[in-house]
């Protein structure tokens, strides 16, 4: 499998952009090469992406989609879903669907356009929103293209470049990005023979990708970072909500959060008494630790509450006291506030969780983290605490972040953490079952 | 929709408003009975994780004219999966109406250590307002400092702009209810036409004249002084949870709820006003209607479309068969369900896509081109809930199909699926009842399933002397389940399909190849052969092998959990399935104390389970057969369902044990004698 893909990826070129000449319509159902499509029920005919960074907050993304749709299974394509916050936004969407020929059959109508809370399920509260575009037609074959501009006004993240999507062929796939003079662009890409060309004067960079062949349905639940060219690129100097910082390297993303929680920490008196009475002065650190990971386990419950760079800044100490909930970072933040007011020294780390994250990229820091936990060293064993958890025991790791990278957040900046991994016997699940047969037909009674 | 208007000239009168309720509210905010809080479990439900305390709603006319809801709700908290009851969502309205929420207030009680109630307040800040989209903004909290035990209480009110919408009320949850009382009261010149369903007793139920007062607005259209109201209340105490059940509409149906709407007033000033008219009336306005009747159009292109399709067909039924299938495989269904069309049936011909009530309604036109006689029939899916037939309102439907005529024939057309034969019934109108949409008629019709759905399948399964198998089978699927694999198809391989539709991995077994056959005739059902094999679905401990025979369609759960269901079964439609397993043993094997035949059946819901096994030489035949003749049982025969079920899961459980025949003559014959005894005892 691999191999055949990086034999693809041999023929990726990067010459420059070849304009498409106006012999008849660009997108004219003709003009997909029959090699190139296969028997797929869709060929993705242009994706392009620019990206343009005017300063540290704002930047521009400008998208063409153009798909053609074969069948009824793939009709899907015809749906374009644009979330955006506080922090962008969407202008300038526009879409059309164009018959075989490549002739306009109809515009997107403002009535084909749908806004909506983005709404999780896990939020109490979220303030991002989600445009939703959809146009269907029923002869196939037919073309959809999509155009859209996102406006960024503070920025942490920049958008990944994946040559493929699917295992649709791709007829053109592109991502260039315009930075300003003399900036150095960070970029990382998951296949070590693709670089970017960047232009004389240094100010722009293209990826591009070309004649994907379908691949065959073996590679259908394969991870997209397996199949597709992934760059992604990242900012150096940043601002975001009036908070400045670099992430050039993993020290200075760390002094950036730092900031973010700094003067967060101070506990209500309320707290102060409740930890009193419950820390005896004869108790050494870790039974401290514990003793206060079960009180906050008792008194706080997981409440995500996201509001602008409450993404990122955790609410204070006394709000999760006065409130009793808080999300991980704010809980992470009252568990930090709780034990430094016993004296112990403890940090918050930041980490990616989920069945599908893929490890945590060294050598290019950048934001790749969704989840905060507490790090507490001790001079025995040191203890990691989930404060999102009423049930975990202090020092269990779950298993979704276990034996990964992470980011600890120091007073001096990011340091590059693994989490521990979990051994066989800490799994093991011990059923003790005592079960009583009886004669009559097929009665058991057991205890569990 | 009517929006109830009103202009009068503006009097200044001063007098009070002052409701003389004959009850007094079931709960005051400021006092938490201890014992409440001491509460720690709920015997009757142990599943329980909350316990709604009270639940109290009321809806009177206020001053400016305008209903007025306040709502006061009190649960108890009794673990940390219950917390979910600590967090509120209320959707209020931008338009039609317009309402307004205000003095929103919420308290969580806890117990300290001392036993003294600790009580946290709700701040202001902690409301947060999420709008949903241009007309919906949801007001959205989580009480503070929730811990096992504890109890939450809330209050809010709402004034909503539009007499016309009276709020509705339901009585249960899915956690046990021990108070829910709602009262609505309204000036006797106000009729309000108020509904209640459900499946639990009601507590209290009455009505009673009481004196109100008015000031404002009120007071210039009914009077300053006292004014004549009816106060009606409806109470249910001490109701079960009713959480998840199998084979329901929708769950919401089978609540105990109220519905309320304004049927009509009469002012002096305005005179008499009706707003709940007659079905007739309804039906007319509807095919007066722009959207919808104004839509059903026999324009050139619909005409010329209609006698392509129909070229050559001389009986109408062929010609109704051939313009669903038509309609169905050309126009994209964009999957909005509603009774009404933005694009007229020229724009949907062109654009070859629309919305359900779009299709359906270039479906009539299309037929009425050819002289097929052709109405709109309007309904309520299934999960969109029962219609209140007492109201004739038409927001209550969701879904328009068409109805079309031929000989003595009737056919009820949803042409926005290609993968549905003409003559299957949708799944979500099962059930349900239908308006028949002709002037100066209000006729309704119940939609069944029209065919009877038969599930087979024959297995043919070789079993080895170490224990693996190898196989084949057939399997023919009923024909709501074809339509649902057809739908699913997604390109999807033969063999791929066979796996997801055997489960390979959770039995051990893997498909080694799969042929569909029919793919594509969707008015046959869907069938799929396919070859298995296994080293460890059947296991081996010493000489003996232990096989579970119903390799396929095995009813390893009771559906039904619940201990009791005040509610019917809605199975939809009925169905039989089939099972027959031939099984070849290695030579010289022989299966020991085989089990016995089975016949379970409740004889008058039609509802029968057999399994039957029969032997010669080394070959063994399994027929298990289930049939459920009815859709509907009724709750009296509930627990001989949930019986039967128990019964039916454990005879498919049942392993046959199969081992090495004896070597003695004797012993040999005397087994096959005792099993043919057993067998002609049943």
């Amino acid at each position: 499998m691999m191999k055949k893909l990086r034999w693809l990826f041999l023929f990726v070129c990067f010459l420059l952009p070849t304009s498409i000449l106006a012999s008849g319509n660009q997108y004219d159902v003709k003009n997909i090469p029959a090699s190139l499509r296969g028997n797929a029920d869709a060929v993705i005919r242009n994706y392009t992406t620019r990206f343009e960074v005017d300063d540290e907050s704002s930047a521009e993304e400008k998208v063409t989609f153009v798909v053609t749709i074969f069948d009824k299974d793939a009709q899907d394509y015809g749906e374009l879903d644009l979330p955006y916050d506080k922090f962008t936004e969407i202008d300038e969407l526009d879409g059309m669907i164009l018959d075989a020929k490549g002739d306009k059959i109809r515009d997107l109508d403002d009535d084909d356009i749908k806004d909506n809370s983005d709404l999780n399920n896990y939020s109490l509260y979220q303030d991002s929103r989600i445009k939703t575009a959809e146009l269907y037609y029923n002869k196939f074959p037919y073309t959809i293209e999509y155009t859209y501009k996102i406006s960024y006004n503070g920025y942490l993240e920049w958008p990944t470049w994946y040559s493929r999507n699917s295992l649709n062929p791709v007829q053109l796939s592109k991502l260039e990005v315009k930075v300003p003079d003399n900036y150095n662009l960070r970029y990382w890409c998951n296949k070590e023979l693709v670089v970017p060309q960047i232009s004389i004067d240094g100010d722009l960079y293209t990826w591009e990708a070309k004649d994907l062949k379908p691949l065959s349905s073996d590679a259908a639940g394969e991870d997209i970072e397996d199949i597709a060219t992934v760059v992604r690129i990242a900012p150096s100097n940043f601002e975001i909500d009036d908070y400045d910082g670099n992430m050039d390297t993993w020290k200075n993303f760390g002094l950036w959060y730092y900031k973010l929680c700094k003067g967060k920490h101070k506990l209500p008196t309320g707290a102060i008494k409740d930890i009193k009475s419950l820390i005896s002065p004869n108790d050494n650190s870790e039974q401290k630790v514990i003793k206060l990971y079960k009180y906050i386990q008792s008194h706080t419950r997981y409440v995500s509450v996201e509001l602008g760079i409450g993404d990122w800044q955790p609410f204070d100490a006394t709000y999760v006291y006065n409130h009793g909930y808080g999300d991980c970072k704010a809980l992470s933040n009252y568990m930090i506030s709780l034990l430094k007011e016993e004296g112990i020294t403890a940090y918050p780390v930041l980490i990616y969780g989920g069945s599908s994250a893929h490890p945590l990229i060294k050598d290019f820091p950048s934001n790749q983290f969704n989840h905060v936990i507490v790090y507490v060293p001790l001079k025995k064993d040191s203890l990691w605490l989930e404060c999102t958890s009423q049930t975990d025991l202090p020092g269990e790791v779950d298993w979704d972040i276990e034996n990964r990278e992470a980011l600890m957040v120091t007073p001096h900046g990011g340091v590059l953490i693994k989490l521990p991994k979990s051994t066989p016997v800490q799994n093991t699940q011990v059923r003790d079952i005592k079960v009583a047969l009886s004669e009559n037909d097929a009665a058991v009674s057991g205890i569990i | 929709m009517k929006v109830l208007k009103i202009g009068l000239p503006l009097l200044l009168l001063f007098a009070f408003q002052k409701s003389l309720l004959a009850q007094d509210p079931p709960i005051e905010w400021d006092i938490i009975p201890k014992s409440d809080l001491q509460m720690t479990l709920y015997p009757k439900d142990p599943d329980a994780t909350a316990v709604i305390l009270c639940d109290y709603g009321q809806s009177h006319i206020s001053d400016d004219f305008e209903v007025e809801y306040n709502r006061i709700t009190r649960i108890k908290i009794l673990n940390k999966n219950g917390f979910k009851w600590g967090t509120f969502s209320i959707p209020i309205r931008h338009s039609q109406p317009k309402e307004e929420i205000y003095d929103i207030k919420g308290a969580t009680y806890n117990l300290d250590s001392n036993g003294k109630m600790i009580t946290t307040e709700l701040s202001d800040d902690d409301i947060f307002k999420q709008d949903l989209s241009d007309d919906v903004t949801l007001y959205r909290f989580t009480l503070p400092n929730l811990k096992p035990g504890c109890i939450v209480q809330v209050k809010y009110t709402i004034d909503i702009d539009n007499l016309n919408y009276m709020p509705n009320w339901t009585f249960q949850t899915s956690e046990p209810t021990l108070w829910s009382e709602y009262r609505i009261c309204a000036p006797v010149n106000m009729v309000y036409a108020i509904v209640y369903r459900g499946y639990e007793p009601w507590f209290a139920n009455d009505v009673q004249k009481v004196k109100s007062y008015f000031n404002g607005k009120t007071a210039d259209i009914l009077g300053a002084n006292s004014v004549d109201c009816y106060l009606s209340r409806y109470v249910v105490k001490d109701v079960p949870a009713i959480r998840d059940e199998p084979f329901v509409t929708t769950i919401d149906d089978y609540k105990n709820q109220v519905n309320v709407q304004l049927s009509s007033y009469d002012f002096y000033l305005s005179g008499e006003q009706h707003f709940l008219k007659d079905w007739k009336t309804v039906i007319s306005a509807l095919l007066d209607d722009d959207s919808f009747g104004g839509e059903i159009n026999v324009t050139d292109n619909v005409k010329k479309t209609a006698l392509n399709i129909v070229k050559g067909l001389t009986t109408d039924q062929q010609k109704i068969e051939a313009i669903y299938n038509w309609v169905s495989r050309s126009i994209v269904c964009n999957g909005e369900d509603r009774v009404t069309a933005d694009k007229d049936v020229d724009d949907v011909l062109e654009s070859k896509e629309g919305n359900d009530a779009e299709i359906t309604f270039l479906l009539i036109s299309l037929l009425k081109s050819c002289g097929i006689n052709s109405s709109p029939v309007i309904l309520s899916t299934r999960d969109n809930g029962k219609i209140w037939k007492i109201y004739p309102l038409v927001n209550q439907f969701n879904y328009v199909i068409a109805m079309a005529k031929a000989d003595s024939q009737t056919y009820f057309l949803d042409a926005t699926d290609p993968y549905r034969p003409y003559n299957l019934t949708p799944e979500k109108m099962l059930g349900v009842e239908g308006l028949i949409v002709k002037k100066d008629t209000a006729q309704w019709v119940t939609f069944k399933a029209n065919n009877p759905n038969f599930n087979n399948v024959v297995v043919n399964l070789n079993l080895d002397n170490n224990g693996s198998i190898s196989g084949n089978m057939q399997e023919f699927f009923g024909n709501y389940k074809s339509l649902d694999i057809r739908d699913n198809l997604d390109g999807k391989k033969d063999k791929e399909l066979a796996e997801s539709l055997f489960n390979t991995e959770s039995e051990n077994v893997s498909i080694d190849s799969a042929v569909v056959t029919d793919k594509d005739s969707i008015e046959t059902s869907f069938k799929i052969q396919d070859w298995f094999s296994s080293l460890n679905y059947a296991q081996k401990y010493g000489k003996m092998i232990y096989l579970d025979p119903l390799i396929v369609n095995r009813i390893k759960e009771n559906p039904f959990k619940s201990a009791i269901r005040h509610f019917p079964v809605d199975y939809g439609y009925p169905r039989q399935t089939m099972e027959v397993i031939n099984i070849t043993l290695p030579n010289c094997f022989e299966i020991k104390d085989p089990p016995d035949n089975k016949v379970y059946r409740i004889d008058n819901n039609n509802v029968y389970y057999e399994k039957l096994i029969q032997r010669e030489g080394n070959k063994v035949q399994i027929i298990s057969k289930m049939a459920i003749g009815q859709d509907i049982i009724q709750p009296e025969d509930y627990d001989k369902l949930k019986k039967f079920y128990s019964l039916v899961v454990s005879s498919e459980s049942e392993q046959l044990a199969i081992g090495p025949k004896e070597t003695k003559d004797g012993d040999q014959k005397m087994t096959k004698q005792t099993a043919q005894k057993e067998t002609s005892e049943k």
